[in-house]
């Protein structure tokens, strides 16, 4: 015969006792092998996280630079330089300068920097003298 | 005087999922040993027929460890397993359109207790499965974890993406309703 009344903890108890049969009847080591089998069948998917390189940062700067003068050269063809652009010293080659002024010139452009030339994420510290030659004429065009 | 053999250290959950991301497939077996029957239990409590109970545990377990990147420890390892295993039973009534309750003869045969006082039990489990299956999913669910896995509110609610309270409310109006079935 079945009460009328039920408390909350009877009811506990009940909903407890819920699927004790079909946990009992699990085989776990049976089941524990063929997840493990359905498991690799079909290997994990690892997903490629796409990470921007810092290089492309700065390539991305240094072309919109670049675009920049061109398109104010070609707006203003007699305007004076723009403030900030790479200048080397009046009658000297860039071959002349010193690791210290070459680093000089390289910070008038208020621009991250690089062409590829070591590292990406190297400062201009970092990077030697021909490293730095190389980097200003690749500025200078 | 017998001495009590010490008790061996089990790694937790955390330090088992770790290791199967890093491609111990043992670590994946010991998850599974360990909640399997909790699992079982639920499904059956649920819905899950008898008969398909094992396959049911199966795809929780596959559907689990394939999603396991997306499992932040947000709540314990067994509470997001049970909410999976809630989700591929609805999605296999779906397709089959045939879940139904366990029936009761297929318990009634238990040879465990008096025989009266079984039957009376059985004839009460059966009426609180008929109840669960008539309430909303999320009282089901929250009644399932709460009374017969046990687990906190807080882990419930985290588990099923709701708050505590609103899961307590939950649990209040499943097991108002389930009274009514099981009396």
């Amino acid at each position: 015969m079945i009460r009328d009344e039920l408390q909350d903890g009877e009811l506990r108890d009940i909903a407890q006792r819920l699927g004790a049969a079909a946990a009992e009847r699990l085989d776990v080591e049976a089941t524990a092998h063929a997840v493990l089998e359905r498991l690799g069948e079909a290997p994990r998917v690892v997903r490629p996280v796409w990470r921007r390189p810092a290089w492309l940062s700065v390539a991305a700067a240094l072309l919109l630079l670049l675009g920049t003068r061109i398109a104010l050269r070609l707006v203003h063809p007699n305007a004076p330089p723009v403030p900030g652009s790479v200048v080397a010293p009046a009658g000297m080659d860039v071959n002349d300068l010193s690791p210290g002024q070459l680093r000089e010139v390289l910070r008038t452009i208020d621009q991250p920097v690089d062409d590829g030339i070591g590292p990406a994420d190297a400062g201009l510290e970092d990077l030697s003298a021909p490293e730095l030659r190389r980097l200003l004429r690749s500025l200078e065009g | 005087m017998a001495q009590a053999d010490p008790v061996a250290v089990q790694p937790p959950d955390a330090a088992l999922i770790a290791a199967w991301r890093s491609g111990d497939e043992q670590a994946a077996a010991e998850l599974v040993r360990r909640h399997a029957r909790a699992l079982a239990r639920f499904l059956a409590g649920a819905g899950a027929l008898e008969a398909d109970v094992d396959d049911v545990v199966q795809e929780t377990f596959i559907r689990a460890f394939r999603a396991l990147d997306r499992f932040r420890g947000q709540c314990q390892f067994r509470t997001w397993l049970l909410t999976i295993g809630g989700n591929v039973l609805k999605d296999a009534a779906r397709r089959a359109k045939r879940a139904r309750l366990v029936p009761l003869d297929e318990e009634i045969h238990s040879p465990d207790g008096d025989p009266h006082e079984r039957t009376v039990a059985v004839e009460l489990e059966g009426r609180l499965q008929r109840g669960l299956e008539r309430l909303p999913r999320m009282q089901r669910e929250v009644f399932l974890l709460r009374a017969q896995q046990g687990m906190e509110y807080d882990d419930v609610a985290a588990a099923l993406g709701t708050t505590p309270g609103a899961a307590r409310v939950h649990y209040h109006h499943a097991v108002k309703r389930l009274k009514e079935y099981v009396k």
